[in-house]
């Protein structure tokens, strides 16, 4: 005589429960993705790196504008236009 | 499943964050690297040619693979970009260098460009027009950084400079001005 219970065979709801989750855990994935490219998530990280930084790396100071990019303006070696100081302090005086 | 995604997700902030450190080691060397470049170009020689072989051979020998690699880099994570002087990434005097005008005068030495890598993953979108996103970092892609050494120590004159100049004034010279 057949068992009731493997009759109904009810070993199909484990599978179903796994596929709606992996569903909903790959649907949040995607939107966390789109989340990171549509509000540039990532790009706001390496902002401070790829500007500030990179400015900082060259001229010793955030804020200068080189003879490549429109400058000199605020250049710590640059004669003309009241570049020139001997010290830079963080306030920028 | 999930656990794979969440771990690619997480392991990109990670290795971004180890890119960074990475990218300000390499930075601190590079900028030694640049400095002792730039010395050798100060010191007097018989020639110009001799004082720019001589700064090159101090980037290839910190910078490159080798003598014989010389195009390519040695630290992976900083990839030599631009160079104008024959040896990727590397400038002989600025191109604003001016002898006779003392505000451009000072535009002599060594500088230095390389190019980093920020995230693994493309996190930070497409490419943008270079010179876009910033004073200096700017570049081709929001997913790397532009980074330039610079070294302006000026450049002692040569023998041959010397003759030329004090020959003429019967001035007195050794292996210097």
């Amino acid at each position: 005589m057949k068992n009731p219970q493997i009759v109904r065979n009810e070993s199909g709801q484990a599978v179903t429960e796994y596929i709606l989750m992996v569903a909903t855990v790959l649907s949040f994935y995607l939107i966390l993705a789109r989340f990171l490219s549509t509000y540039g998530l990532a790009q706001k990280l390496a902002t401070p790196i790829t500007t500030t930084f990179a400015t900082t790396y060259q001229y010793g100071k955030s804020d200068v504008l080189g003879f490549d990019n429109g400058g000199p303006k605020d250049h710590p070696r640059a004669l003309s236009d009241g570049n020139f100081r001997i010290f830079i302090n963080p306030k920028g005086l | 499943m999930e656990f794979a995604l969440t771990l690619m997700l997480l392991m990109a902030f990670v290795f971004f964050f180890m890119q960074i450190s990475l990218i300000f080691g390499i930075g601190n060397y590079v900028h030694y690297a640049t400095f002792m470049s730039a010395r050798a170009y100060l010191s007097a020689g018989s020639n110009q040619d001799d004082q720019t072989t001589r700064a090159k051979s101090v980037i290839i020998s910190t910078l490159k693979a080798g003598q014989t690699l010389e195009n390519r880099d040695r630290f992976p994570v900083a990839q030599a970009t631009g160079g104008s002087s024959g040896l990727p990434g590397l400038d002989i005097d600025d191109p604003h260098f001016q002898a006779g005008n003392r505000s451009l005068s000072w535009l002599q030495g060594v500088r230095y460009t390389f190019r980093s890598r920020l995230f693994l993953l493309p996190l930070a979108g497409k490419s943008v027009p270079s010179g876009t996103n910033g004073a200096t970092g700017g570049g081709s892609s929001p997913n790397s950084v532009q980074l330039t050494s610079e070294s302006w120590l000026g450049r002692e004159p040569t023998d041959g400079e010397c003759q030329k100049q004090l020959g003429p004034m019967n001035g007195i010279y050794d292996n210097g001005c």
